[in-house]
């Protein structure tokens, strides 16, 4: 119904009022069924809940940590948990809590711009190859294909090596090698939603391309998208542990949990505190961020 | 069958010249050479003599024909690539990459190799027993197990193995190679990935087979539990298994390169990521040239084998 006044509606550039109330009319019924699917899933709402903890001490971390990260307690070093370093200190005794949340802020920030990066550039190509077909749709997807031949860790520490290891280079470097699968997701949905009325609609009514794709295409295709970014978090974070693992990630002193883990690996017989809550923490985030995701595909899962 | 199998073959040496291309370019933007890094900045070396540096870089170059415009680079280095070989390392500068390769190649692809095994041989039951009992207790148990492999990533799994064998149980050096004790580790820390994909693909195939007409059959003509499942229903689901592990194996052998560099066994992985950290550009294009290779080259094979076996499926496109 609202469809159909959306698309009898005159389109021009001045006033988009029209598609974006009927956006408005449909988008209210459709998400407020996810939340209430999501608030049902219990291991969902655990995942969102630590997500969110998480995401708010990272945002934080300056103020909450209770050393700053690079601070060095001489008379501390390699000490086991105790009340004042409630994970213990490394070898210049920092305290291992503070660098933890530091190493998750480093980590939230790079997975979250990285996505920000797979989004522009995945459905960018995507749309663009779905919705103008042809041969621009061939070579498109042809080099799309290529690239997901391309084995993508590899291709991160080649790139990491090539740019250097800044915080811009190693969240572009993810973005750039993690988009392929957007790219057919996003073609896909266009492939389907450009042949619907309302789609006709618009164009009868003199919008172009980008118009169609921007405004009608993509807010349609929004849920699968958002829940392939938001699993793309957890996967971005262990790409960036990853690379700080074999040493290409963030420099030092700044934190990053693969870092801590690939230092102290040797040190485990006589300081098991210094291996045993880096892994434990990058753990439970993986995990919480997962099932969020996951939470987010089965709320958003259009089949029932 | 054989057109499109030649098809596959053309795109994938396409990917392999464009993926071998754009790493060979991304080099060249690099900031800092393997000269700079290793021999003229260290100071006991050349003193800071200009002449002997500017003689031992131009050495360097024609060794190594940096002295060419780059597309004649990348020619000549395709070239030996056609014949697998790739030309000399900058950080062992007496041994040529493919000889690297070869050394760390079959560490890395055993590894991977037995990760596979291991995980077919617990994880077949594992998802035979979760799709005989849905969402049991034990379904769930098996469930989240399963979910591990593919959240908590390859090295911090290494990191609770040697905290359990090594400092807990004291079994196990924390790393090392050459013994058959060293495998354990790296083989259990790989093998939770390929598990994870065996566990959840038997659990909905079966559960789906068992819905199927013909298991109905086989119960109404009295068949035992055990005949209808490992006679009849089993049978069917195994065959597209291999195309659930085919593409397993490529990953896993480059994502040993983390468990080989947390344990630091010798394998493809490890130099991949010395050469990376060294700026040794030729190993560098020639692993990854390498492992793309094999990773498409074993998709292909995975893919010709399922229709061999399946005869339902046409090969088309």
């Amino acid at each position: 119904m609202a469809e159909q006044e959306a698309a009898c509606a005159p389109h021009s550039g001045l006033s988009p009022a029209p598609a974006k109330a009927a956006g408005r009319v449909r988008g209210v019924s459709r998400w407020s069924r996810a939340w209430r699917k999501f608030k049902r899933n219990k291991l969902a709402m655990a995942g969102a809940t630590v997500a969110i903890f998480l995401t708010i001490v990272a945002i934080f971390a300056p103020w909450i940590a209770p050393y700053p990260y690079s601070e060095s307690h001489w008379d501390h070093a390699w000490e086991p948990p105790s009340w004042k370093f409630p994970f213990g200190t490394d070898e210049l005794g920092r305290d291992m809590l503070s660098r933890q949340i530091w190493a998750l802020r480093n980590a939230l920030i790079i997975a979250l711009m990285a996505e920000v990066v797979t989004f522009v550039v995945g459905s960018a190509i995507g749309a663009t190859a779905g919705y103008f077909g042809g041969k621009i749709d061939n070579f498109l997807m042809r080099f799309t294909d290529i690239m997901f031949a391309f084995p993508s860790l590899l291709f991160n520490i080649v790139l990491v090596a090539a740019l250097g290891r800044g915080l811009l280079v190693i969240f572009i470097a993810i973005g750039v090698t993690r988009w392929t699968g957007l790219a057919r997701l996003v073609r896909g949905q266009v492939l389907a939603l450009k042949q619907m009325e309302y789609v006709l609609a618009a164009r009868a009514s003199g919008a172009t391309g980008w118009d169609i794709i921007l405004r009608y295409l993509l807010p349609n295709a929004a849920g699968p998208i958002i829940v392939t970014l938001a699993l793309g978090i957890p996967a971005n974070m262990m790409v960036e542990s990853a690379l700080s693992l074999i040493g290409m990630g963030v420099a030092p002193p700044m934190p990053s949990w693969g870092a801590l883990i690939a230092t102290y690996q040797n040190a485990v017989l006589s300081y098991p505190h210094l291996l045993l809550f880096p892994a434990a923490t990058f753990a439970i985030t993986l995990l919480s961020f997962t099932y969020l995701g996951d939470g987010l595909s089965e709320a958003l899962d259009p089949k029932d | 069958m054989l057109r499109s199998i030649g098809n596959r073959l053309g795109f994938i040496v396409l990917s392999l010249v464009v993926i071998s291309a754009l790493t060979f370019l991304l080099m060249q933007l690099a900031p800092g050479n393997f000269l700079e890094l290793n021999v003229i900045m260290r100071p006991e070396a050349l003193a800071g003599d200009t002449a002997r540096i500017r003689e031992v870089e131009a050495a360097f170059k024609a060794r190594y024909g940096l002295d060419k415009p780059l597309w004649q680079q990348y020619l000549t280095w395709l070239k030996g690539a056609v014949v697998f070989k790739f030309g000399p390392s900058f950080k062992y500068p007496t041994s040529n990459t493919e000889e690297l390769i070869a050394q760390g190649f079959p560490v890395s692809a055993s590894l991977a190799l037995a990760a596979t095994a291991v995980a077919i041989l617990v994880g077949l039951p594992m998802g035979i027993i979760a799709a005989l009992r849905p969402n049991s207790w034990i379904d769930y148990l098996i469930t989240f197990i399963s979910m591990i492999g593919v959240v908590i990533p390859n090295y911090v799994v290494a990191v609770f193995l040697i905290l359990l064998f090594s400092l807990w149980l004291k079994l196990l050096p924390t790393a090392g190679w050459g013994e058959w004790y060293h495998w354990i580790m790296p083989v259990l820390a790989l093998c939770l990935a390929p598990l994870t994909s065996i566990v959840r693909y038997m659990r909905t195939s079966l559960i789906d087979t068992l819905r199927q007409d013909y298991i109905r059959t086989a119960w109404a003509k009295g068949g035992t539990e055990r005949q209808v499942i490992f006679g009849h229903a089993l049978r069917n689901s195994l065959i597209p298994l291999i195309t659930v592990l085919g593409p397993q194996l490529g990953y896993l052998m480059v994502y040993s390169v983390l468990v080989e560099r947390f344990f630091l066994v010798p394998g493809l992985g490890a130099y991949f990521a010395s050469a990376a950290l060294e700026r040794d550009y030729p190993m560098l294009v020639a692993s990854v040239t390498f492992f793309a290779a094999v990773i498409m080259v074993i998709n292909l094979l995975v893919d010709i084998t399922y229709r061999f076996l399946d005869p339902r499926i046409r090969y088309e496109g």
